[in-house]
């Protein structure tokens, strides 16, 4: 599952302020909201079972990135989106440092393989960290967007 | 088998000692292994290398350990090299053995 394939463009969030763990993953299962690839009726189950896989250990892998994520009935293929908080935020990273890019995966109970390598690739492209700063310094949807859509190679 | 003891000054014998690991969760090597596998990893001297699909991984790092997408029923080869490379394989054999919870 490479990012395009995944990725859902109009809820990438390139200025993300969140107070704590949960207001962010509430604002990016709100985005996916938004943008109709979640229904708003499942918002708040997505974002419980998100913020229950938390618990069991954080999803901060260190480097400034989080893969908050967690399967749900309500997606039939796999699904996700990026927000960029510039200021940096905890996110109890076994590192001790602050979080700058969340990315939120959604997956389906039957798809195990599309889950493990959209972990896969989002390591794969996350573990440069010259792109994480050129994230972090977007200054708009649409280069975050360009910079994590648009440079993947096939 | 070479002697092993804790007395400083004494020299250890290294080991090297590969085992191949079978995933068996539904969600295969998923998140929440990978953390258990890294972390105990660390705990050990030896150098913990996995190999998955010809190439290898460094077993202490969360971030190779996130790019080894092995599903259930495959396996991972893990090779421990140094002083406590057999008690650091039989640690990380049970970190795939034990994960079996049904949630992420």
């Amino acid at each position: 599952m490479r990012l395009s394939e995944f990725l859902v463009e109009g809820a990438l969030i390139h200025d993300l302020k969140a107070a704590s763990k949960e207001d962010a993953i509430r604002a990016l299962v709100g985005k996916l909201v938004e943008v109709g690839r979640v229904l708003e009726k499942d918002a708040e189950d997505i974002s419980r079972a998100i913020m229950k896989r938390e618990s069991l250990g954080s999803t901060a892998i260190g480097g400034g990135v989080a893969i908050p994520h967690a399967r749900h009935v309500s997606v039939q293929s796999l699904i996700g989106t990026v927000a960029v908080c510039p200021g940096g935020m905890p996110f109890e990273s076994k590192d001790g440092k602050p979080v700058y890019v969340l990315v939120l995966i959604i997956s389906p109970h039957d798809r195990p393989g599309d889950h493990l390598r959209a972990l896969e690739n989002v390591s794969s492209a996350l573990r440069d960290t010259k792109f994480v700063e050129l994230l972090r310094n977007s200054e708009e949807q649409n280069q975050l967007a360009r910079l994590l859509l648009g440079t993947e190679s096939p | 088998m070479p002697r092993r003891n804790n007395v400083p000054g004494i020299l250890l014998m290294n080991a090297l000692v590969r085992k191949k690991l079978q995933v068996t969760h539904p969600m295969g090597f998923h998140m929440r292994p990978k953390a258990a596998f890294a972390e105990v990893a660390g705990q050990f001297q030896a150098e913990i290398m996995v190999y998955w699909e010809g190439r290898a991984f460094n077993g202490k790092r969360m971030w190779d350990l996130m790019l080894v997408a092995a599903a259930m029923g495959s396996e991972i080869e893990c090779e421990a090299n140094g002083p406590d490379a057999e008690q650091a394989l039989d640690a990380l054999a049970a970190v795939l053995a034990l994960d079996h919870d049904t949630d992420s």
